[in-house]
């Protein structure tokens, strides 16, 4: 060993620790030899060799990642006109395929003569049945989820079986669009199935697009181009010349980038293992890190982003429970959390400032507010030990296990006696009781 | 404005390069004072917060005064006066909990103000030709942004020989594109590999508190034997790799404070290698005073190299207890003490049983070091030692000590399994050690010294072959264009986690010291 006292490697010219270790290249860090200065083709060489290296690297993961992960976006071709704020709904009696690189097999999308992926035909429910319509966007509809998996298809079956009497679920949820202004849009087919109550399934996602256009006679209420969105926060106080310039930043080189980042399949294939592996408090931290949108809605304190947007929501509740009312069908409704908020919940802990059950307590408030019926699934997560671990890592839709669970879900609370009519046939006298 | 993190890079360029309009000393002290004092608003707000911390500066440099000034004696007290304060100011358990500020304050890399503190006032006392150090480069010192968090401990001389140099030393392309590679492959190791290694660590913790099959339980156990010393090292090398590079791009060279510390073939070497100016500082300050204050009381020669065994862990403890106020760390200062003293104490036996000949061929044999090695990273290895030796040499060496040597093995290997006490409370601890029987434990720190050896020896095999690829009698793998290629790699792996993906790394381990 050194003798005790020698001053060790300290004059910092060696490059010790380098994967390469003390090298003739490295010690010309130190003065006065030779070495400093480069040639003019080492100008040129060095900085095109790093771009190469960069562009190489970039190009074949982003290859290899679309050999290994293939991707077939076939659920358009099924949607009668995507990009239709109007009417997203499916084209009547068309059947496609859909393969996202995070789902191991192409998924059936079949839609009826009605363009609903119902798992049946619309039209007159059969005498004694008690018929759910259920609304709702992709995650409602089953996206990357077979029709037979779903929580629509098992919600049903689930019902039945502690009811003691035959339910079905006829499910009218829809992609693409305004999600909460396509239940309002569609509200005349809900009414059309002749439903025994109506289950409005919302995500925060659902919350938190806001919509252009609002209920015919809401206009008054507040002008939809004043809401908030992701693009224009900088609208909000606070905004002046000094800080245009990280806004100018962040729009004209980190938004695109990240816009391209989320396009690429080595992205998806990363962000897929990454979120599948690390535990929940480190996926969350990272999700309230990358995600500052999504990441609002998960604040103690809603942000003042996010009033508007609740201001909205509030707007179509009383639009869809004034009409649900008038038609004498009774309005549920539901928020099934994202996979951070169900992380968090599952874990039992989070980070400060941060409540996973605040969006839902806002939710319940607008909602009964207006006459409708309120479930609250979220609770049920806490004893579910890695929630989160049944959503599709980076496409954050539930995965066949996520629907199977959400079923259970929504059924012990459909049926713990809070919709009379689908008061379990198990439940006791005295745990109604107890739940008044 | 955290370690490590972009914008700690970005300020750090951003300083270099206004640094660097001037050669003039003057400018580039007034421009590394005004990053230092801007680094430290970055940290803390609340200039109240600071108050603790000047008075730990006044105090140091009322006592370098004194000295200055020809009051010798008040250097013992000015030590021990400063030696207090900073253990008041870190809330050391062992002091009454009423005495202390109760107040929140700022104590970031205040145990690295303390190392140079002490030093100044250490070289003063000792010099006979007092030297001046004005208030300006006493802050400077100090309160060096490169150098206040983690460190590396610096001396002042050679802090002084570099920042107030009439001719700063030269900074040419090459330089700066090394310094431009270096912090990128430091920005790697803190934000991609310590981050990766740590999920790793957190994953096994997490799998041995949960009820699984022993054959994944023995695999949770193997993975956290060896995974914190990978992200520990990643963790700090790699903060050094940056700030070396930045002060570099200021002209100024910090000592390096690693060299391949898992290359070491003992423990005693490893701390040579590993955290070096620590380790150089308190034998300095500590081991040399004390071996030689000893030696005067004690005149016998057969004692003599069992008081450098004495002076080793004396000096080793107070590495282990600097690192933290609690008990755990009180027993990780044993361990390192105890580990570095009997491993000395194996290698006087050695070289008595052995001969000085026969321990020097013994200590360059391939095997003995590979498995050396691999011996750092584990626990338990001492039963398997008759593999790495042929029989005569086993038999020379089974005979050639006894039982307190035999013991020096096991210290020997103690770095992987002193780790624990390192990162964990007692209660982490107690869980991780009952997750498992005592035979599944063997069998897990036997895995990981096996492994680990292989795995090293397999490393500096790989290394050495890529080195030996020459051309223009240089190796391939160091020149420029190889360097850009690998720089590159890097640089994006890094952006695509840090930045893409949002990875928060771990926070620099050292940091919190």
């Amino acid at each position: 060993m050194n003798a005790p006292g020698s001053n060790g490697p300290t004059n910092g010219i060696s490059n010790h620790d380098s994967l390469t270790g003390p090298t003739a290249e490295t010690r010309t860090d130190g003065a006065g030899d030779r070495g400093h200065n480069l040639s003019h083709r080492d100008w040129i060489l060095l900085p095109f060799l790093g771009l190469l290296t960069v562009l190489f690297i970039a190009g074949s993961t982003e290859f290899l990642a679309r050999r290994a992960y293939p991707e077939h976006d076939g659920i358009q071709g099924c949607i009668a006109d995507p990009k239709s704020a109007e009417a997203a709904v499916g084209r009547p009696n068309s059947s496609c395929w859909e393969k996202r690189a995070e789902v191991s097999l192409p998924v059936e999308y079949t839609f009826n003569r009605c363009g609903h992926r119902a798992g049946m035909e619309c039209g007159p429910k059969a005498p004694g049945t008690y018929r759910i319509v259920m609304s709702g966007s992709s995650m409602a509809l089953g996206l990357n989820v077979a029709r037979q998996e779903t929580f629509a298809a098992l919600l049903p079956v689930e019902l039945s079986r502690q009811t003691g009497r035959k339910v079905e679920l006829y499910n009218e949820a829809t992609i693409f669009g305004s999600p909460l202004r396509n239940v309002a849009l569609h509200f005349n087919e809900i009414q059309s199935e002749d439903p025994d109550m109506f289950l409005w399934v919302l995500t925060p996602v659902d919350v938190s697009v806001p919509s252009r256009a609002l209920p015919e006679g809401a206009a008054g209420h507040v002008a939809a181009s004043h809401l908030s969105s992701p693009g224009n926060r900088e609208k909000h106080a606070g905004f002046t010349w000094f800080n245009k310039a990280p806004v100018l930043f962040a729009k004209l080189l980190v938004d695109p980038l990240f816009k391209l980042w989320d396009r690429t399949r080595t992205g998806v294939v990363l962000r897929h293992y990454l979120y599948e592996h690390e535990g929940p408090d480190r996926y969350v931290e990272s999700f309230l890190a990358g995600n500052t949108d999504e990441a609002g809605l998960l604040r103690a304190d809603l942000s003042t982003d996010w009033k508007p947007r609740l201001h909205q929501f509030d707007i179509y509740v009383a639009d869809v429970a004034a009409r649900s009312r008038a038609a004498g069908i009774p309005l549920v409704v539901v928020l099934i959390p994202n996979r951070a908020q169900a992380a968090m919940i599952s874990a039992g802990e989070w980070p400060a400032g941060y409540d996973p059950y605040k969006l839902a307590q806002e939710l319940r408030t607008i909602v009964t507010n207006h006459g409708g019926t309120y479930i609250d699934i979220l609770p049920n997560y806490r004893d579910t030990p890695n929630s989160e671990l049944n959503y599709f890592p980076v496409d954050g839709h539930a995965d066949v296990r996520g629907h199977a669970m959400i079923s259970a879900m929504i059924a012990k609370e459909l049926t713990n006696g809070s919709i009379p009519a689908l008061k379990s046939a198990t439940t006791s006298q005295a745990e109604l009781e107890k739940q008044k | 404005m955290d370690t490590a993190s972009f914008q700690f890079v970005l300020f750090g360029l951003a300083v270099a390069i206004v640094s660097n309009f001037s050669r003039s000393r003057g400018w580039r002290s007034a421009v590394l004072l005004l990053a230092s004092l801007a680094f430290l608003g970055f940290l803390a707000h609340n200039p109240i917060v600071f108050l603790p911390l000047l008075g730990f500066l006044l105090l140091g440099y009322a006592g370098l005064l004194m000295i200055e000034h020809g009051w010798s004696k008040s250097a013992v007290w000015s030590i021990l006066a400063v030696i207090f304060v900073y253990i008041w100011l870190k809330k050391y358990t062992f002091l009454p909990e009423g005495i202390f500020l109760h107040s929140l304050y700022f104590t970031l890399g205040l145990s690295y103000i303390f190392f140079r503190v002490l030093h100044l006032l250490i070289e003063a006392g000792d010099n006979r030709e007092k030297q001046h150090i004005g208030v300006g480069p006493y802050l400077l010192y100090t309160l060096n942004f490169t150098t206040l968090v983690s460190g590396p401990i610096q001396r002042y001389d050679e802090f002084a020989r570099d920042q107030f140099a009439a001719e700063p030393i030269p900074l040419g392309p090459r330089v700066v594109g090394l310094q431009l590679e270096r912090i990128v492959r430091g920005f790697f190791k803190v934000n991609v590999l310590a981050m990766l290694f740590n999920m790793v660590r957190v994953d096994a913790l997490a799998q041995l508190a949960q009820p699984l099959p022993p054959s994944l339980k023995l695999y949770a156990a193997f993975r956290l034997a060896i995974v914190y010393p990978l992200f520990l090292y990643a963790n700090f090398s790699g903060y050094i790799d940056i700030v070396i590079a930045l002060a570099r791009l200021m002209r100024v060279r910090l000592p390096e404070n690693f060299d391949r510390p898992f290359s070491a073939s003992s423990f005693l070497d490893f701390w040579n290698r590993w955290h070096i100016t620590l380790s150089t500082w308190l034998k300095t300050y500590v081991y040399n005073p004390l071996l030689l204050a000893l030696m005067r009381r004690v005149s016998s020669l057969a004692l003599q190299p069992l008081l450098g065994v004495f002076c080793f862990f004396v000096t080793f403890f107070l590495i282990g207890v600097w690192h933290g106020r609690t008990s755990e760390f009180l027993f990780f200062g044993v361990l390192q003490g105890g580990g570095v003293a009997i491993n000395k104490l194996w290698q006087i036996g050695l070289t008595r049983g052995l001969g000085r000949k026969g321990y020097k061929a013994l200590a360059s044999n391939p095997v003995y070091i590979a498995f050396g090695r691999g011996l750092t990273f584990s626990w338990f290895a001492f039963s398997l030692f008759w593999l790495w030796g042929d029989s005569k040499q086993i038999g020379k060496i089974f005979t050639a000590i006894g039982v307190l040597q035999w013991l020096g093995v096991w210290l020997a290997i103690w770095f992987a399994f002193t780790l624990f006490w390192f990162w964990a409370s007692w209660q982490q601890i107690d869980k991780v050690f009952t997750a498992m029987s005592v035979v599944q434990w063997l069998g897990v720190w036997m895995a990981a010294w096996l492994c680990m050896t292989a795995v090293l020896a397999l490393w500096e095999w790989l290394r050495a072959a890529l080195l030996s690829i020459k051309a223009s009698g240089e190796p391939v793998l160091t020149s420029r264009y190889a360097r850009v290629v690998y720089a590159s790699a890097l640089g994006l792996t890094a952006f695509i986690v840090v930045v893409l993906l949002s990875q928060p790394a771990p926070d620099i381990v050292y940091k919190a010291f």
